[in-house]
């Protein structure tokens, strides 16, 4: 399993955030990432498998059948697992700690 | 959809696994990418997206593949890695923030590739594959030249080769528009064409039905006179043109890359060799020169026939030529040489002159070359140790030996990049400077097609590339692997006191200079004798012009006419303080007679070269412009006509070899010659100075006749007026000249004017490129050199501020601070002498031939070479030197 204290790359927390509210495929998560990031996280093909089959193979997201057969499609869906669930909460939270502390130092604007 | 296909094609890059696993969902992905994208600006953004992400993804996903767990490992987690165009971003940020490294390392690697690739591509244009023809190495060329009917019998006997052909360069004028335009052309037989194997642009070229008598005046034009004559025209097929005021039909054009078999200007037109009485002037007017086995003015080449090898082929053509001459009628006893018809072209086998020569400015490129590498390297050090904190601090947050790799590979690209762009502009601009000046063998580098050869540039623009990668990365991964904390603990840079390796290229710096240096004196040395050489008459205020008379086609005695008018004219002219006529160019012409001394029976040498003269024919007032003495007797005058009795005028040599120890005037000769009549008796009138031919020649024995008493010359070829100036510059006299000229008779084309210095330099045109070159090469090694010496002292004063410091606390007077400082320079500059003395002696071999018997290296050039480099140090190491002194030593001690 994943170190909980190692951040994880941007692409794959996107993506992993891709599936958060609904399965995708491939390149929808692609769309899905550009439009949320207004286009500044561009995640290309050869990156997105990669990653996928990375997360696949540590049980982070699995092929959502579910989504295939409602579609009739050859594309594979994707979903997220509960430890893919579990795995961007964490990095959620430590992005939230290390978006407290910039705040604490008024690096960043206290929400008010 | 064919980008689609592209796609599915890069994927076999990819692990087998992950493309039989996803394979179909990536190209989906990308085909989906590929439809949103509109325009074409998208596209191809899309393009360069993919590829990127190709490049960056491809060696993770191979890394992860062979790493020995089954799990691929997670894509990089600790830096977020974007593709190469973000490290490209990088890397172009970084360098805009230090335009001193950058700018420095752009140009100097742009300087180094622009001279290495145009002096490449020089060599390349002559050396390597000078003649656009097929399987040139199998195409020969006779050493001498041979007279038609000659040539004929070898036609008519030969079995070595496949085809033989003569060739002779013709002057001609071409009538267009009421002028008469002046062109080089040649006449040639039937099989010219086919060993050279060219297809003409337009229309057909001359073949075996052209070359007999009686055939239609045909002609083929070369594709320049065609474009600039007659705009392109593609009726040209058929036109009749106006050639030496005869009718000539144009049968096709040849394309202007084919230059016949030599590699000066290409020929403006052709002719066959039949027409050649038609259309010649001067002597080849006659038809008689067709049938004179006397008149050797044909250039013989051949194609070999497979199998055969060029000494069989030679001693075929010896033996036919033995075979029909006979011994006593007028045999050439020089044995036949064939030579390849490239090594011909650049004079190879007449002088290794030019290899040498190119040898020469190849060596003094690589040295530049070499020289800008030095400097990219110190350069990349400089930078890399600047950059220690900065390179701990990004280990310390886990930046990775990789992702530095990477950027730096990402910087090195873009400096080589720029280096390149600007190396191929540099490029361009050296060849065209080239262009003006020539190389040894006569063949202006004009006249040459000049591309920047790619071979070249690649070369270059990667050994920039790998220096610049070489001597970055050593540091960087050094500094990579250093435990952060006590880097950072350092309180900031520090620079190795001892750095071997930077003096270590500061002193191949200096080598580099001291060689280039010592070359550039070499040449300078060699043109100062050259232009101060007492050649034997005035250089400084006489100019020629020349006069075409064979152009106009005048007849003998309307030159003769024309020239006694211009003499009359010019006599009162003010400016001009002399002027005569002479029939041999100054320094150029040369035209041989033997002289036979009535009475004298001594057996005559059997070798023709002791028995021929220099002879110039030349009017009154020649040996005034030309400021020659006339030692005893007089020079010819107005009385030296037709008619009058028959004189001649020898130089001082000529007359110790004629009549050694006597007094020459009153003495007779008569000249041995088939044009003349062998019964004339010449007196000599009168002794002149000698001169000499060229600098670095002996003095010239010199036989010169009076050109009114020999009309049959006059119309032989042109005629140059040589005018001497007074109080003006000479080329104002000579324009004056020029216009009187003009006034007398405007029908007579004038071929241009020149200074008599101008002619001369022009004769030295290749010690002037040399001089040119190395003294160009020699001022960037200075500066460089000067730079990195700076920097090196500079650097080891900095790391040793504190031994400096405590020395003075110490009580060390100021002498001794200077010496340490200086002695920090003397390694390198020591080494780089000795580097230096090395590479000039290697090079001097090839530089003794340009050198006129001066030694390659004498005692002022080595003194100015030693004062030049000390001079250099002791500026680079006067700012060190300084700040060395004013080292504060509490301070130093405290730090």
């Amino acid at each position: 399993m994943s170190d909980p204290h190692q951040p994880l790359s941007p692409a794959v927390f996107h993506i992993l955030l891709a599936l958060a509210d609904e399965d995708r495929h491939g390149y929808a998560i692609m769309q899905d990432v550009e439009a949320r990031t207004d286009g500044i996280v561009r995640v290309g093909p050869g990156m997105l498998y990669g990653s996928i089959k990375w997360l696949l193979a540590d049980g982070y997201i699995e092929p959502s059948v579910r989504r295939a057969r409602q579609e009739g499609e050859r594309r594979r869906y994707y979903r997220l697992t509960p430890a893919g669930r579990a795995l961007l909460r964490t990095e959620a939270a430590r992005l939230e700690a290390a978006v407290s502390l910039a705040r604490s130092r008024r690096v960043l604007p206290r929400r008010s | 959809m064919p980008f689609v296909r592209l796609y599915r094609l890069l994927l076999y890059a990819y692990p087998p696994a992950l493309r039989r696993e996803l394979g179909a969902e990536m190209t989906d992905a990308v085909e989906g990418r590929w439809q949103s994208a509109g325009t074409a600006r998208a596209r191809l953004r899309l393009l360069a997206w993919l590829l990127a992400d190709f490049a960056t993804s491809l060696p993770r996903e191979w890394g992860a593949a062979a790493s020995r767990g089954r799990r691929p490992a997670p894509p990089a987690r600790r830096v977020p890695t974007m593709g190469l165009l973000h490290d490209l971003r990088l890397a172009l940020r970084s360098l805009i923030r230090e335009p001193a490294f950058s700018v420095g390392a752009i140009v100097t690697l742009g300087l180094g590739i622009g001279a290495s690739t145009a002096i490449f591509s020089l060599a390349a244009a002559t050396l390597g594959r000078p003649l656009p023809i097929p399987e040139p190495d199998r195409v020969v060329q006779s050493r001498w030249t041979w007279s038609l009917p000659d040539f004929r019998d070898l036609e008519a006997m030969q079995t070595a080769f496949t085809q033989v052909a003569a060739f002779s360069g013709l002057e001609f004028g071409l009538e267009r528009g009421g002028e008469t335009v002046a062109l080089s052309g040649l006449a040639v037989t039937a099989d010219f064409f086919p060993i050279a194997g060219v297809e003409p642009l337009v229309g057909r070229l001359i073949g075996p039905a052209d070359d007999v008598a009686g055939a239609p005046a045909i002609a083929v034009l070369g594709e320049r006179l065609w474009r600039r004559q007659f705009g392109a025209s593609p009726d040209i097929v058929g036109t009749p043109i106006h050639l030496s005021q005869r009718p000539v039909t144009v049968v096709g054009v040849v394309p202007a890359r084919f230059r016949g078999f030599s590699l000066s200007e290409a020929p403006g037109i052709f002719v066959p060799m039949a027409a050649v009485p038609e259309l010649g002037t001067g002597f080849l007017a006659q038809a008689s020169v067709l049938n004179s086995r006397t008149t050797v003015w044909q250039q013989v080449v051949g194609r070999l026939r497979p199998g055969v090898d060029v000494m069989a082929a030679q001693a075929e053509v010896q033996a036919i030529y033995t075979r029909t001459h006979p011994r006593n009628t007028n045999r050439i006893e020089e044995p036949v040489v064939l030579v390849p018809v490239a090594a011909r072209a650049i004079g190879l086998e007449s002088s290794d002159e030019l290899r040498g020569f190119l040898h020469l400015l190849g060596g003094a490129t690589a040295a530049a070359l070499l020289l800008a590498c030095a400097t990219i390297a110190n350069l990349m050090i400089v930078r890399m140790q600047g950059r220690r904190q900065e390179l701990a601090v990004r280990a310390a947050l886990g930046g990775g030996r990789r992702r530095l790799t990477q950027l730096l590979l990402a910087e090195s690209l873009l400096v080589g990049a720029g280096g390149a762009m600007l190396g191929v502009f540099a490029a361009r601009v050296v060849l065209q400077l080239l262009a003006s000046y020539s190389l040894p063998g006569g063949i202006a580098i004009g006249d040459l097609h000049l591309v920047v050869d790619g071979r070249a540039l690649g070369v270059s623009v990667a050994a920039g590339v790998l220096t610049s990668l070489l001597f970055g990365a050593a540091p960087m991964w050094q500094a990579s692997r250093v435990d952060p904390r006590a880097a950072l603990g350092d309180g900031g840079i520090r620079s190795s006191a001892r750095q071997p390796l930077r003096s270590a290229l500061v002193g191949l710096q200096v080598g580099v200079c001291v060689a280039l240096l010592a070359a550039s004196l070499a040449f300078g040395r060699a043109l100062h004798h050259a232009f101060g050489d007492d050649l034997g008459f005035d250089l400084d205020r006489t100019a020629v012009v020349t006069a075409k008379t064979t152009l106009g086609r005048i007849p003998a005695d309307g030159v003769i006419r024309f020239q006694q008018a211009a003499l009359d004219a010019l006599a009162d002219r003010p400016g001009i303080a002399a002027a005569g006529w002479a029939a041999m160019r100054p320094l150029q012409g040369r035209m041989q007679f033997e002289a036979v001394i009535p009475g004298d029976t001594s057996p005559r040498s059997r070798d023709i070269a002791d028995r021929a003269i220099d002879t110039n024919l030349v009017t009154a007032g020649f040996f005034e412009a030309m400021d020659v003495p006339v030692l005893t007797g007089r020079p010819f005058n107005s009385q030296d006509r037709a008619g009058g009795q028959r004189v001649a005028i020898v130089s001082e040599a000529l007359s110790e070899r004629l009549w050694p120890g006597e007094f020459a005037v009153g003495r007779v000769l008569s000249l041995d010659t088939a044009l003349r009549d062998p019964d004339q008796m010449l007196t000599v009138v009168g002794v002149a100075g000698d001169v000499r031919r060229g600098v670095g020649t002996d003095r010239t024995p010199m036989l010169y006749l009076p050109l009114f008493q020999h009309v049959e010359f006059a119309t032989l070829g042109d005629h140059y007026l040589i005018v001497r100036a007074d109080g003006v510059d000479p080329a104002s006299a000579a324009r004056r000249a020029a216009e009187t000229l003009q006034t007398v008779d405007a029908a007579v084309p004038l071929g241009g004017i020149q200074t008599m210095r101008e002619h001369l330099g022009s004769t030295l045109m290749t010690h002037q490129l040399g001089l040119t070159l190395f003294a160009l090469f020699a001022s960037l090694a200075v500066l460089l050199t000067g730079l990195g010496l700076y920097a090196v002292i500079a650097y080891a004063v900095a790391g040793r501020a504190r031994e400096i410091g405590i020395r003075v606390a110490l009580g060390a007077s100021r002498r001794t601070v200077v010496a340490l400082t200086a002695r920090q320079g003397l390694g390198p500059i020591a080494g780089g002498l000795a580097l230096g003395a090395g590479l000039f002696a290697l090079a001097a071999g090839a530089i003794r031939g340009f050198m006129f018997s001066l030694p390659v290296l004498d005692v002022w050039s080595m003194a100015a070479v030693a004062v030049g480099v000390a001079g250099l140090a002791a500026m680079a190491m006067f700012v060190p030197i300084r700040r060395a002194l004013g080292v504060d030593p509490s301070s130093a001690l405290r730090g």
